[in-house]
């Protein structure tokens, strides 16, 4: 009971942060007015409900805050960069945004991603919908998130700001070409544990994978269809010569650090010879954004600097 | 005794011997791969622990194949053990409640302790299976731990630590491949820790058998029968539950959900040749070892060519066609089966139409209230006529499954006099479930057209495999319930190959899996509404059938009925029923459970006001259920299935309760 009320009031305060904001932006929103956006009426600021969190991420760094989005909290923990404004109102779960919220919140448009196809025909009802969205790891994950995040700046009307963040990734890109490229002729692993006996163990067409692949360095197991293939821990010791990236996992918090307690993983080669390096968290159905972010740890994990000089 | 007796055929024995040289030239094959064959002893013993093959091998290989033996055993002891208390071969260690209870405390762990979840992973499934059971075993306290109170309360507690854990998992989304590889028991080690916390147990298991062998024995004769002798009945029960708790409490504490071993081992042992008590125990330990081992090793060689597929899931896989076919060499006996007497309704008519009411009380309530953004509000009439459109179309949706599980549900306990009988049970709504799985992950887009044929494909696969195989027996209820669970193992254990993937589609499809009507539109609940209507109108036809069939076989055949033709016939439209409420609520089956048990508490004793009475019970309960799942984590919604098990369990362990005094 006692969290049901809490919910409540909770509810009600974002209500009001949510008015303030609106207030905000609409002073805010003139610059994207130029744009122009063909249905909005004129002076309002783009209403966009984002119910995916890649999605999410690529519209703030579009420089749209979207007004509604699933569990923004998890959107803290699984994508932290760029957080969301406080503004932004929980419109319910991922799989499931609330209908009757959505509604109250009357957004211009609502982008998903094709896993809320089964909610489309209730989705159309309160706003259209720009369904095809989908940041999710394949072949080309790079030039889908391009593809796809030019297409979302064009349904908005913002094409300018679209390109610009595909000129910003690619220029995180070349930086990284460049001070990376020493590493050249060395094998990289791309892990993430799942609890102390397994990792995921990414290939070429995860986020990561495609970034590391995009700048010049090898993948060090190259053969995994999906995002990634789980593996039991005692298989990666058989990777002789890799360098391994460990990404921090935000389920098992901590777990990467703690894998050195255990003697079998003490003797894979990578852990003996210091070449293990321990990344944050990044989504990896994140788009453009996280691919940046990525991109940046990497530097930072490889070559100490995350070169957020210029 | 069966093995001299036909040396000819291929008897389990010679079956169980030969995986078990396969499984040991395999292991061979795969260590001479890593180091020669003159360095095993000393690696084994003192391994160079600067070398990673030696590292690998003493700290990796050995334990894998050890842990392998070790679980399996643990599991075949523990599941003979169950076998024998509950009275029944289809018991096994997780009928009372303990891998549900750990995989609950594994999802809300990670989910809101995770830092725990890193530490202390084992700890905490062992607390979790352990809570779970000590519910299981307060709850059939009062009954002295009978039977049937135990698996009944054990059924209701997985129900809904699973209810609950799919909540859980819903709500923290993709970060699930963890908690779905330890769900489907993978032996991958990288220590000694597991095989150090288990290997004493499973000692203690071996060593405290034997003291119960005697008592345990005569616990397969009923229970006046073993009291007669002077038996404290009650504390062997509770002896030997406890032990063979803690065994499967400890196995899936350290491997996860190991599914079919604890069934199959004890079943096998018995079409082996095992007959006496301690026998079976040695020989189910024996198989249940070898069974794991074989099925871990032929795991590892099929590694070389496609991703490793974790050993609980295949053994459900490997298990259940062998169960299939040792079951066919089992006699068929038609037990008759004591009915459970209930009062009964002096005013049938009124009652229906009281419940009835209270039905339309229900629709009417969840329509018009609601939170919303500002705080809660109730309707007026023409502002609840806006919001009909997101709330009415689940509501019926709703309404219509719960309708059609009642029915089916009903039938399947009447048929078969087995108040423990679901829909769930007979394989229908898990093979709904792979169709599904199936298509979403296969098919590169999926309509809800689609989705609907490949529902009703896969219950109609899983039907079609119970009812061809039940043939022979003349679908007697035993029978039928075994190759029901056999059939619905084998599938959850792909569901849990499939979920262990990974991959992000999977995620998407939880949500059907749970029970959500959320998404459903206007001319989806018109087609549910029409369904269920329609099943309602034929159900009435069968009341004859169900109100002679509970009597035995034997009176009704002398009442004129076809014994094949009206259990397949019942069979068939319980099967039709309970996949469209599947598709329309996912395979969360305990409205098919709860509802008849509910309508012949208040008093519906023949067939059709039972059914009409439990359909209307049904239909209240997915009501009920779905306004709470909307408005109870508002914006948050809760899948119907999900709310229903949660407040359905409680409700079904009070009545048990009640029927104490």
């Amino acid at each position: 009971m006692v969290t049901i009320n809490k919910m409540h009031l909770d509810v009600r305060i974002r209500r009001r942060t949510l008015l303030a904001s609106l207030a905000a932006s609409f002073a805010s929103g003139c610059s994207l007015q130029a744009a122009g956006l063909p249905q909005a009426p004129k002076g309002e600021a783009h209403r966009i409900a984002a119910l995916d969190w890649g999605i999410a991420a690529t519209l703030v760094a579009l420089g749209i805050v979207p007004i509604g989005v699933p569990a923004p909290a998890w959107y803290a923990r699984y994508v932290v960069d760029p957080s969301l404004p406080s503004s932004v109102v929980d419109v319910g779960l991922l799989f499931t945004p609330n209908f009757e919220l959505l509604q109250a919140l009357a957004p211009q448009l609502i982008v998903a991603t094709p896993a809320l196809q089964q909610a489309a025909p209730m989705l159309q009802r309160i706003a259209p919908v720009y369904g095809n969205l989908l940041f999710q790891p394949s072949p080309d994950v790079l030039d889908i998130a391009r593809r796809g995040t030019l297409a979302l700046a064009d349904k908005i009307g913002i094409r300018t700001a679209g390109e610009r963040l595909i000129e910003e990734t690619h220029r995180e890109l070349s930086i990284s070409n460049a001070k990376l490229s020493s590493q050249r002729d060395r094998a990289f692993l791309l892990a993430s544990p799942l609890d102390n006996r397994h990792v995921s163990l990414f290939g070429p067409n995860s986020l990561y994978g495609a970034v590391l692949q995009e700048i010049g360095l090898t993948l060090a197991e190259p053969n995994i269809a999906g995002e990634f293939n789980i593996v039991g821990l005692e298989r990666l010791g058989a990777y002789g010569n890799a360098e391994m990236i460990l990404l921090e996992s935000p389920v098992v918090p901590g777990m990467a650090a703690r894998l050195t307690e255990n003697r079998l993983w003490r003797t894979f080669p990578f852990v003996c010879k210091g070449r293990l390096h321990i990344l944050p968290a990044t989504l990896g159905s994140g788009g453009l954004p996280a691919a940046s972010r990525f991109l940046r740890l990497l530097r930072l994990a490889l070559s100490g600097d995350d070169g957020r000089t210029q | 005794m069966i093995a001299t007796r036909d040396k000819l055929r291929i008897g389990p024995a010679s079956v169980i011997a030969l995986l078990f040289a396969a499984a040991l030239l395999s292991a061979a094959l795969r260590l001479s791969e890593l180091l020669p064959v003159q360095d095993w002893w000393q690696v084994a013993i003192n391994p160079d622990l600067n070398s990673y093959q030696q590292v690998l091998v003493h700290d990796s290989v050995l334990p894998r194949l050890l842990i392998a033996l070790v679980v399996g055993a643990a599991l075949g002891l523990s599941g003979t053990i169950f076998q024998q208390v509950l009275r029944t071969p289809l018991a096994d260690p997780s009928t009372l409640g303990v891998s549900g209870g750990a995989y609950l405390a594994l999802a809300m762990v990670t989910l809101w302790v995770p830092a725990l979840a890193v530490s202390a992973r084992e700890l905490v499934a062992l607390a979790g299976g352990l809570v779970a059971f000590a519910l299981v075993f307060l709850i059939a306290w009062p009954h002295r731990l009978s039977p049937v109170a135990l698996i009944l309360a054990g059924l209701v507690v997985t129900f809904v630590c699973g209810a609950v854990s799919a909540a859980v998992s819903l709500s923290y989304n993709m970060g699930m491949s963890g908690l779905f590889v330890w769900a489907s028991g993978s032996l991958t080690q990288n220590d000694w820790s597991a095989i150090v916390r288990l290997s004493p147990c499973v000692l203690f298991g071996l060593i405290a058998a034997p003291f119960l062998t005697r008592p345990l024995a005569l616990l397969s004769l009923n229970d006046d029968g073993a009291r007669s002798l002077g038996l404290p009945l009650f504390y062997v029960r509770l002896m030997s539950i406890l032990l063979a708790v803690l065994l499967a409490a400890f196995t899936v504490s350290a491997v996860g959900v190991i599914g079919f071993v604890g069934f199959a081992a004890p079943f096998l042992a018995r079409a082996a040749g095992a007959r006496q008590l301690p026998h079976r125990m040695l020989a189910s330990m024996v198989i249940g070892a070898i069974l794991l081992l074989a099925a871990d090793e032929g795991l590892q060689q099929a590694a070389r060519f496609i991703r490793e597929i974790p050993a609980g899931a295949a053994t459900g896989l490997l298990g259940a066609p062998l169960i299939a076919i040792f079951l066919r060499r089992m006699p068929v006996v038609e037990t008759p089966t004591s009915s459970i007497i209930e009062r009964r309704a002096r005013h049938p008519v009124l009652y229906l139409a009281a419940t009835a009411g209270a039905f339309l009380a229900l629709i009417w309530i969840s329509l018009s209230v609601g939170p919303s953004l500002d705080g809660w509000h109730f309707a007026s009439v023409s502002e609840a006529q806006l919001l009909l459109i997101w709330r009415l179309p689940r509501l019926a949706a709703a309404a219509a499954a719960g309708i059609l599980f009642a029915l089916s549900g009903t039938i399947v306990q009447r048929m078969t006099s087995n108040p423990m009988a679901s829909p769930e049970v007979i394989g229908v709504s898990t093979g709904a479930a792979l169709g599904i799985l199936l298509l979403v992950l296969l098919a590169p887009t999926f309509t809800p057209l689609s989705q609907l044929g490949a529902a009703t494909a896969g219950s109609i696969l899983s039907l079609i495999i119970v009812l061809v195989t039940g043939h022979r027996s003349r679908y007697n209820p035993d029978h039928v319930l075994l190759f029901g669970i056999a059939v619905n193992t084998a599938f959850a254990a792909l569901i849990a190959v499939l979920l262990g993937t990974g991959l992000p589609k999977v995620f998407g499809v939880l949500q059907w899996m749970a029970g959500s009507t959320y998404s459903t539109t206007p001319l989806q609940a018109m087609i549910a509404v029409a369904v269920a209507a329609t099943m309602l109108l034929i159900a009435p036809f069968f009341g004859r059938w169900l109100d002679v069939l509970p009597l035995g076989a034997a009176p009704s055949k002398s009442l004129g009925l076809r014994l094949s033709f009206s259990r397949g016939t019942l069979l068939l439209f319980s099967a039709i029923s309970a996949a469209a409420a599947t598709l329309l609520i996912g395979p969360m089956s305990f409205v098919g459970l709860m509802a008849p048990h509910i309508a012949r508490t208040l008093g519906f004793q023949r067939a059709l006001t039972h059914m009409l009475a439990a359909a209307l019970v049904g239909g209240a309960i997915t009501i009920c259920a779905d306004f709470i799942g909307r408005v109870a984590l508002f914006p948050n919604q809760l899948p119907v299935g999900v709310v229903s098990t949660v407040i359905g369990g409680p409700y079904f362990l009070w009545l048990m309760r009640k029927q104490v005094h």
